[in-house]
């Protein structure tokens, strides 16, 4: 099954789904959506499917949803497709959901000539040394081969949690600190924005999508959702279709309004005790000053060479992984 | 020329298209909204919000220990957050934080208090001291004088992210000092360094008052297991809808990734 989804199948699609995309296109259409694809458990028990072919129908809603996410022009999608605290699940199921990641992988390295097609960039987000070696390597082979791509991004978090990825972070912050390579003044929000798995990323998720019901993050991207609108629904992964991705960006159409109008009332008050004054905007304006005048060129200059060495290590350690074979 | 002409009229015409459908969706959302208040109104009546029928309504509940709540509005309307404080209390929930994120609570403490003071003696009939009511976070020496029956914990944006940068700055400062080691910064010492929400549990659910339904910024560390639930609005809010709320948290079912 590929991650493009099948020329013969695309030719059969109503022109319903694409004259809706066009009208949702007038609209503001998110940058970045973030999924959370669950429920591909419960669709097997539903339909009395063994769970890894309800993970492989998961696998191909993806392919499906990744084609209409291209068609609404949105360029970055970042999935959570396996958590840390999966690797608890039964050993069979892990092994079964290792051996799907192997076959995708591999054929997706089949597929180079649609991946270049779309320019697309795909990125493995998470501890992948917890992986077989063999996953990591094809992993390594796809994020090294797509990596100058830049009209679509496609981050795969897999072997992931949101604490894990902000410890590894602050870990490596501090043992720059360490070896004077940055300063404890240096860490800021955007260092640390800069430093986590997803640091490759152009833009943070606009939309986060939920399936099967859940209303929870589950250590998912914790730091960069914090403005996210978030969509919840009860719809199960494996049947979440493009009129549900619609529904969403619909969804999302409507919050803007609403999130524009939260940010441009920087002079809402208290309604029993009239005006909080805005010290704390002016306070950070003041701030912003004074980072621009001077001391910001040496700081800068610190941490750009800071996290180049973190990518060129990064790099080298996908290169390491492609020559174990 | 007509080709552009003609391209820009299709394109009129779809917009309009997605106007009149997002017209549709708010008209339905708000025939939905005013069918809720029509049948509150026979219902329920706000007088009936006892200390003793608020017992009553949690014993039929599994409550959140730890209840946070995100205001996401511009207009702030501290009675209506004050008479939402007083469901919790006499609900029973242990811990409640409030969080907008440009710090409206926490930089008007004094006005929250005394708003908290007098709704609880209008409508609990008691003053919060009685009720065992306790603001700020439990004290480190473990010494909490009075027994704390509701913890209650104002927050803004400078807990969130800002929080995890200083953290990482105390680690960062602790490790050049050679007072622990980087290897031994995990997902258990990390928090450790965390002030925001420094002795509470995590939430276990979140609530987000106002039309835009994200987490704007409460501390993220915090909310890794949080049911996040979103109402449309704290102005007119009823116990009711309240109640509906903590009924639908009552039914989430954790697997823990397992």
């Amino acid at each position: 099954m590929s991650w493009f989804n099948d020329v013969e199948k695309r030719g059969r699609r109503l022109c319903v789904q694409r004259f809706v995309t066009r009208v949702l296109k007038t609209g503001s259409v998110p940058k970045h959506v973030a999924f959370i694809m669950d429920g591909n458990r419960r669709y097997a028990q539903k339909n009395c499917l063994q769970r890894i072919e309800g993970h492989v129908s998961g696998f191909e809603q993806l392919a499906e949803i990744l084609y209409w996410c291209r068609e609404l022009g949105i360029r970055e999608v970042t999935v959570y497709a396996f958590s840390i605290e999966n690797f608890k699940r039964p050993a069979d199921e892990v092994d079964s959901l290792m051996q799907l990641m192997r076959e995708k992988f591999q054929r997706l390295l089949e597929e180079k000539a649609m991946i270049e097609k779309h320019g697309m960039c795909v990125r493995v987000v998470g501890a992948i040394h917890y992986l077989p070696v063999d996953v990591q390597r094809l992993i390594a082979e796809v994020m090294l081969f797509s990596r100058h791509n830049s009209q679509a991004y496609l981050n795969i978090c897999i072997s992931y949690t949101s604490r894990h990825e902000m410890c590894v972070a602050v870990k490596s912050i501090s043992q720059a600190v360490e070896l004077e390579y940055l300063q404890p003044s240096d860490i800021s929000e955007e260092l640390i924005d800069r430093c986590l798995y997803s640091n490759y990323s152009n833009s943070v998720p606009d939309l986060l999508v939920r399936t099967s019901g859940e209303v929870r993050l589950s250590d998912f991207l914790l730091w960069q959702t914090s403005h996210a609108v978030l969509y919840f629904t009860k719809v199960l992964w494996p049947e979440f279709s493009c009129w549900n991705l619609f529904a969403a960006v619909l969804y999302y159409q409507s919050q803007c309004k609403h999130i524009k109008l939260l940010s441009l009332g920087e002079h809402g008050q208290l309604v029993s005790e009239p005006g909080c004054s805005d010290h704390d905007s002016a306070q950070i304006s003041l701030n912003k000053h004074q980072i621009n005048s001077g001391v910001k060129s040496e700081k800068q200059a610190r941490i750009e060479r800071f996290l180049e060495k973190a990518e060129t290590e990064k790099e080298k350690y996908l290169e390491e992984l492609c020559e174990v074979y | 020329m007509m080709q552009f002409a003609y391209a820009e009229a299709i394109f009129s015409f779809y917009a309009l298209l997605l106007q009149l459908l997002h017209y549709m969706i708010a008209f339905k959302l708000a025939l939905d909204h005013l069918a809720a208040c029509f049948c509150n109104l026979f219902r329920y009546s706000q007088q009936n919000v006892t200390l003793h029928n608020l017992h009553a309504d949690a014993r039929n509940l599994k409550l959140p220990i730890h209840l946070g709540v995100t205001v996401a509005e511009n207009e702030i309307s501290v009675e209506m957050i004050a008479t939402m404080l007083i469901w919790c209390i006499g609900l029973g929930i242990s811990v409640i934080t409030l969080f907008d994120e440009k710090g409206k609570f926490k930089n008007n403490i004094a006005v929250m208090m005394k708003t908290l003071q007098q709704k609880c003696e209008e409508t609990l009939g008691k003053d919060t001291a009685t009720l065992g009511v306790h603001f700020g976070l439990p004290k480190t020496d473990g010494v909490n004088g009075i027994l704390c029956k509701t913890r209650i914990h104002l927050l803004s944006g400078d807990d969130g992210k800002r929080d995890i940068v200083k953290a990482a700055q105390r680690i960062s400062a602790d490790v050049d000092a050679g007072r622990c080691k980087s290897g031994s910064i995990n997902t258990e010492t990390f928090p450790q360094y965390l002030c925001a929400l420094a002795g509470l549990p995590d939430p276990d659910l979140l609530v987000v008052l106002g039309p835009a339904f994200a987490t704007f910024g409460y501390p993220p560390w915090n909310l890794n297991l949080t049911e996040i639930m979103h109402v449309r609005s704290h102005h007119g809010l009823q116990y009711r809808e309240f109640l509906g709320v903590l009924r639908k948290f009552s039914k989430c079912e954790q697997r823990l990734g397992k």
